[in-house]
């Protein structure tokens, strides 16, 4: 709030070098990120002809292709200017104003590029690649362009700035509902322990002693591990849906970004997750399972983890202002994504013709890392990570400027 | 109270008008804020059924019937810029767009088209009781309202006492507001506001809050962030308010800016649109 609602940037200042590095930096981390998820899910789906037959080895990650990458990237962000104003074509694809479409410029030169340097690259992977190439670009490019920069005065600095002028109130309304919530039970904190704990035990006493579910290890160990990660997901997106509408009193009344509500909401799932995940260990130690050297990795799963749900809890709130069901479609999606997750049940149970369900499913993945790690203690499966990788970094950027854009008709909304 | 009308008083000599050198603070250049009635659409449905007969051309342009989206313009083509040290009284009838003037200014809407920008840290107090969470203290709530404001807990804390004082709230501070009358959010929440002390203060009817003494109050307190230097706009119905503590008044009705200027003439002008009609 200390500074201008909207800052007069004179069209002749150019921003410091730093953030004219952006541009590029961002369409190279696209492009290698396109180029990832491409070879990766060509090992996982093969359509086609499938890889392990072929009789050439499969070499997709060289240094050198990433190299190219960057080289194109920078390339064609110091060529834009010139071709700009080559007549109505170089206008067309180069203009300033339009970084996706020089990002799809980049894009075709990156795939004959990868002819070049791989000759034995096959046409679907360089499908793949475009595939993935453009619907990432529309997300993080494309996207933010339009919702954000394509309004007059939009400013990222600034609005992150006042994000961070906002940390006093995030903590402040945080600590508030915190205590309030634990105060008001009689139960206080042990409700949120106690409740995923008896739900295991139900579906552990269901799945062990009706279904015979076959698993090497205690089934509650087994589900706890997914399950409390899930939820972590779940009641973000579930709470993100009301976030707006539940306090459009105060919106409707001051100004604040209106995202340290999301922040807000978070944040308590992040203090919730931290109670269940101690209350987990404590069952998994009864049932025989102690943490383990891999438990290192767990912070960067976490983090991966709330990169998606911060960035899903962006898209929901933001579309819970422009259609009013929300909620709703959110709490039906929500239900048909825990059966679509591997929580109750292992991945190998899952028929072939539905593993594609695994591979497309960001949470998949996670889950099984998680259950990997606290369950199984072996190291996840890294590859594995870098679809949901992708996929929160892509969504948190997607949702933050969607949000942003939407945030002014939030208070006209009452 | 008609005498009073009837027979403007000048400014007191303390307010002082700026110089034309001083710096422009706050800048509306063409502002207009555009709502769109008869088009709520509450669901999924409704908007689905919306794009359905777009689609089908079932929504036939009858020149007997209104349109199917009436736009409204709460404020219409209104510039204006305040300098630093101003104090500005908006006046206007009710449902002319005083209200949606400071809200655009507060950063809570954006214009439809054209642009506001203010230079400098502003706190608005367009509702007392906004930002209050009722199930904490009226401490706490201190700290919330400011940290809303924008000024962290640290800077709160040596003024802690002040707003406390200003507000007459006594021992009730360490009980939940829910437990608080009207009256005492109201006052806790002006104290809050004039307290923190911002550069640019934007007031909403707020003068009207408390018994008679807490608004004397107010007002002397008003003066006094006058005299700091600080720059105020203020909404209100009040034709006395704005002769006592504005250097200048802005007419606003239904959207249009028909007046800026000597706060003497404006409300002159006014009071005789009531009598033309």
């Amino acid at each position: 709030m200390t500074t201008a609602i909207q800052t007069n940037v004179a069209p002749t200042t150019r921003p410091p070098i730093l953030f004219r590095t952006i541009p590029h930096l961002a369409c190279w981390l696209t492009l290698c990120a396109a180029m990832l998820l491409a070879v990766q899910m060509r090992l996982q789906l093969p359509l086609g002809d499938p890889l392990n037959a072929s009789p050439e080895p499969y070499t997709a990650h060289t240094p050198a292709l990433y190299l190219m990458f960057a080289l194109i990237a920078v390339g064609v962000t110091l060529v834009a200017p010139t071709f700009a104003r080559t007549g109505r074509t170089g206008e067309r694809w180069f203009a300033p104003a339009r970084p996706f479409r020089r990002y799809v410029v980049m894009l075709a030169l990156a795939a004959a590029g990868t002819f070049v340097i791989l000759p034995q690259m096959r046409w679907l992977q360089i499908a793949y690649f475009l595939a993935f190439g453009i619907v990432l670009g529309i997300a993080v490019i494309a996207a933010p362009t339009r919702f954000y920069l394509g309004r007059p005065d939009s400013d990222i600095v600034s609005d992150l700035m006042r994000l961070w002028r906002g940390r006093y109130l995030v903590r402040l309304w945080l600590q508030h509902n915190i205590e309030s919530r634990y105060a008001q039970h009689v139960l206080g904190v042990l409700w949120i322990v106690l409740l995923p704990i008896s739900t295991s035990i139900v579906l552990s006493v269901a799945f062990s002693q009706f279904m015979r579910v076959q698993l090497d290890v205690p089934f509650v160990a087994f589900y706890l591990s997914a399950l409390i990660h899930f939820n972590m997901f779940s009641n973000g997106v579930a709470q993100a849906a009301v976030a707006i509408n539940s306090r459009i009193e105060i919106i409707a009344q001051v100004y604040f970004p209106r995202e340290i509500l999301l922040v807000v909401t978070l944040g308590e799932l992040i203090v919730d997750f931290t109670f269940t995940f101690a209350a987990m260990l404590v069952v998994n130690a009864i049932s025989g399972i102690f943490p383990n050297v891999y438990f290192v990795f767990l912070p960067f799963l976490w983090l991966i983890l709330v990169l998606i749900v911060a960035g899903t809890m962006l898209i929901a709130s933001a579309l819970s202002v422009i259609v009013r069901d929300v909620p709703q479609l959110a709490a039906v999606a929500l239900q048909l994504l825990f059966f679509l997750t591997p929580v109750i049940y292992p991945v190998a149970s899952l028929p072939d013709q539905y593993h594609f369900l695994f591979v497309i499913n960001p949470l998949a993945p996670m889950m099984q890392a998680f259950r990997d790690i606290i369950v199984y203690a072996r190291p996840p499966d890294a590859l594995s990570l870098v679809f949901p990788a992708v996929v929160g970094v892509a969504a948190l950027i997607f949702g933050y400027t969607l949000f942003k854009s939407i945030e002014d008709r939030m208070a006209d909304m009452g | 109270m008609i005498e009073v009308i009837a027979a403007p008083t000048s400014p007191p000599d303390s307010l002082s008008i700026p110089e034309e050198s001083t710096p422009v603070v706050i800048r509306v250049e063409n502002v207009s804020k555009r709502y769109t009635l008869n088009d709520y659409r509450p669901s999924l449905r409704h908007d689905l059924k919306h794009i359905f007969a777009r689609a089908l051309r079932r929504v036939k342009i009858d020149p007997a019937q209104p349109a199917m989206e009436t736009r409204f313009y709460a404020l219409k083509d209104v510039s204006f810029s305040v300098r630093k040290g101003e104090a500005v009284g908006v006046i206007g009838r009710n449902g002319s767009g005083k209200t949606t003037l400071l809200r655009l200014l507060s950063g809570i809407t954006r214009p439809t088209t054209g642009r506001v920008s203010i230079d400098g840290r502003f706190a608005a107090l367009i509702a007392l009781s906004a930002g209050f969470n009722a199930e904490m203290t009226g401490r706490k709530n201190i700290y919330l309202n400011a940290a809303i404001q924008g000024v962290p807990p640290p800077e709160v804390k040596p003024i802690e006492d002040a707003i406390i004082d200003f507000a007459e709230i006594g021992a009730f501070i360490d009980q939940p507001v829910k437990l608080y009358s009207s009256g005492m959010i109201a006052r806790l929440g002006f104290s809050i506001a004039i307290h923190i002390l911002p550069d640019i203060v934007f007031l909403d009817e707020v003068l009207a809050v408390g018994d008679e003494g807490f608004a004397a109050k107010c007002h002397q307190r008003i003066m006094g962030l006058h005299d700091e230097g600080r720059t105020l706009v203020m909404v209100t119905h009040d034709p006395d308010a704005v002769r006592k503590l504005c250097t200048r008044a802005i007419w606003i009705n239904k959207g249009v800016l028909m007046q800026d200027g000597e706060p003497d003439g404006v409300l002159k002008a006014y009071s005789e649109s009531f009598r033309a009609v």
